[in-house]
């Protein structure tokens, strides 16, 4: 894996890149996307990808979710005027939006010279529904956790707007926070009949990380491969900037974290948790 | 079609609104390589969006993805041309008229580098006066805008955006990318003002007879300007703020306006 500092891409590989239609069996125009609520193991899901001698995953990139929102809002207010004067459609609008999005994730999969490009961003689960209009064919995947431990992990995070330095919601009121799990979960269930879609427990993959990983690869279409089990080995603690989990992905995979929030939480913050996401807790068997 | 990758061929109109720019888009429409369309509002949002990236996420996508300013401002720039390149239409140039792409001329330049400017200006008085006569509302409290509801407010919403465009003009000189147009010359020797930006886009002079204004399909945001549109080319609101303001209201505004106007090269 390319390290970050000594990242130089060469975009004259552009001209010796595998051929442009197909790659693997999918076309090169087909990302694969991942995302979760945050502190639900969306690093360490993005850790193991990264460590296929396939498939690039980089840090996040966190242009996806503001690049669809930018779709959205041209759409909403121009989508007529530029039908109707400039012959331009939804869905010329929509592929010229999968182009850029494809050129931001390719010189790093150039420069790695593997085959596939894997982006993760927590926020772009929030987005999997346009994405997969973007990308018919791009393996959408996303990694939830019991919302309290995802609470009570958020709660411990110094994460503050950029304007006014103020922490963010998420990060100090568990209901603020509990209520972007719900919505991380809303999507899952409107992806449910999607066959190119995959949501993971954080909870089986560190406890039975063998089979989980396994599930991850043959839902790729990758044949496993050793270095997916040791992720450790190949990660870049210094890859990205402001990720919080860098630390812990750097060590092998342990489970120490699960039910953190009967520790962690105050039993206010569990019954808020719990309030707003009890149904959807229920049936994912969170208890 | 016009290069979407360096933007040869794509020329961004913009200006305080009521400075004529819709009447500019009647003009150059009737060239019939030239597709001169409404307001997407595109060009800002996407530039501003490129400039968002850049500042918050620079140093991350160069460290980590190999994407330098450069490369990040060009993404944006082919996505906007492709935005506004339609199949099936073949115009050999494309141009695109928001008055507040004036905010953005200098960003635009970045994104495509053989792209041109249009900057459109009027008498800062009489752009007042215009605006003061409009009913714009802020779609959440429905209250006027200031700028169409205070004199005051009007004129230094003009010298805001001219000084913008003053700026842009000055960045955008070297190169010959950006042509200043006035409104008086637009109305009092229309086929003279029409015929430079035929030549500043680079499109040849039309031997095919002008498309009658009626043809040419005008957005909501220029609805306003429609009963203007099927009228002859006048010269009759060059200096109109002098008879539609008051007096007391008039000094104020031309006050407020005189600096920026001279510099603009107006008396």
């Amino acid at each position: 894996m390319a390290s970050a500092s000594a990242f130089t891409p060469d975009l004259s590989a552009r001209s010796q890149s595998p051929p442009e239609s197909i790659v693997d069996g999918l076309p090169k125009s087909s990302p694969i996307l991942i995302g979760g609520t945050p502190r639900s193991g969306t690093t360490l899901l993005r850790a193991i990808i990264d460590a296929h001698p396939n498939i690039v995953c980089g840090p996040e990139l966190r242009a996806i979710p503001a690049l669809c929102v930018l779709l959205a809002n041209v759409s909403a207010a121009s989508a007529d005027v530029l039908k109707s004067q400039y012959g331009v459609t939804r869905a010329a609008l929509d592929a010229a939006f999968a182009d850029s999005i494809i050129e931001f994730t390719e010189p790093l999969r150039l420069a790695t010279g593997k085959p596939r490009v894997a982006e993760k961003t927590p926020a772009n689960v929030l987005h999997f529904p346009v994405l997969r209009r973007l990308f018919p064919e791009s393996p959408l995947l996303c990694i939830h956790r019991d919302p309290r431990d995802v609470v009570a992990s958020l709660m411990g995070m110094d994460w503050r707007d950029a304007k006014t330095g103020k922490r963010l919601p998420i990060t100090t009121d568990p209901a603020a926070a509990a209520r972007l799990w719900v919505a991380s979960v809303d999507i899952e269930t409107r992806m449910a009949g999607d066959r190119a879609f995959m949501a993971i427990r954080y909870e089986d993959l560190v406890r039975r990380p063998n089979t989980a990983i396994r599930g991850v690869f043959d839902f790729l279409k990758e044949p496993p491969s050793n270095a997916s089990f040791f992720h450790q080995v190949a990660f870049d603690p210094e890859g990205g900037e402001n990720e919080s989990s860098n630390s812990r992905v750097a060590r092998p995979i342990d489970d120490s974290s699960v039910c953190r929030w009967r520790r962690d939480l105050t039993p206010d913050a569990v019954r808020i948790v719990e309030s707003l996401a009890g149904p959807k807790m229920a049936s994912l068997g969170y208890a | 079609m016009p290069n979407q990758s360096e933007g040869d061929g794509f020329c961004f109109i913009g200006g305080v609104p009521r400075s004529g720019l819709t009447l500019l888009r009647r003009l150059i429409s009737a060239h019939p390589d030239i597709l001169c369309g409404s307001d997407t509002g595109v060009a800002p949002a996407f530039a501003m969006q490129a400039s968002n990236f850049i500042t918050t996420l620079g140093t991350l996508h160069r460290k980590d993805f190999g994407l330098d300013e450069t490369q990040v401002w060009r993404i944006f720039g082919r996505l906007a041309a492709r935005c506004l390149s339609g199949e099936g239409l073949a115009p050999r140039f494309i141009c695109e008229k928001t008055s507040l792409n004036i905010l953005v001329f200098e960003e635009l330049a970045q994104m495509l580098p053989q792209a041109r400017f249009i900057h459109v200006v009027r008498d800062g008085r009489d752009v007042a006066s215009s605006l003061l006569q409009r009913d714009w509302r802020n779609p959440q409290t429905g209250e006027k805008f200031a700028h169409v509801a205070n004199p005051d407010a009007a004129a230094n919403y003009w010298k805001a955006l001219a000084e913008i465009g003053l700026k842009a003009e000055a960045s955008l000189s070297a190169g010959d990318r950006i042509l200043r147009v006035k409104y008086e010359d637009l109305v009092l020797a229309p086929d003279i003002a029409i015929s430079k930006i035929f030549d500043f886009i680079g499109a040849p002079p039309p031997s095919v007879r002008a498309v009658a204004p009626h043809e040419m399909p005008v957005s909501a945001l220029e609805k306003e300007s429609l009963p203007l549109l099927f009228q002859p080319v006048t010269a009759a609101r060059i200096l109109i703020a002098k008879h539609r303001l008051p007096a007391e209201i008039y000094e104020k505004v031309n006050a407020i306006t005189r600096p920026a106007m001279m510099r603009l090269g107006y008396p």
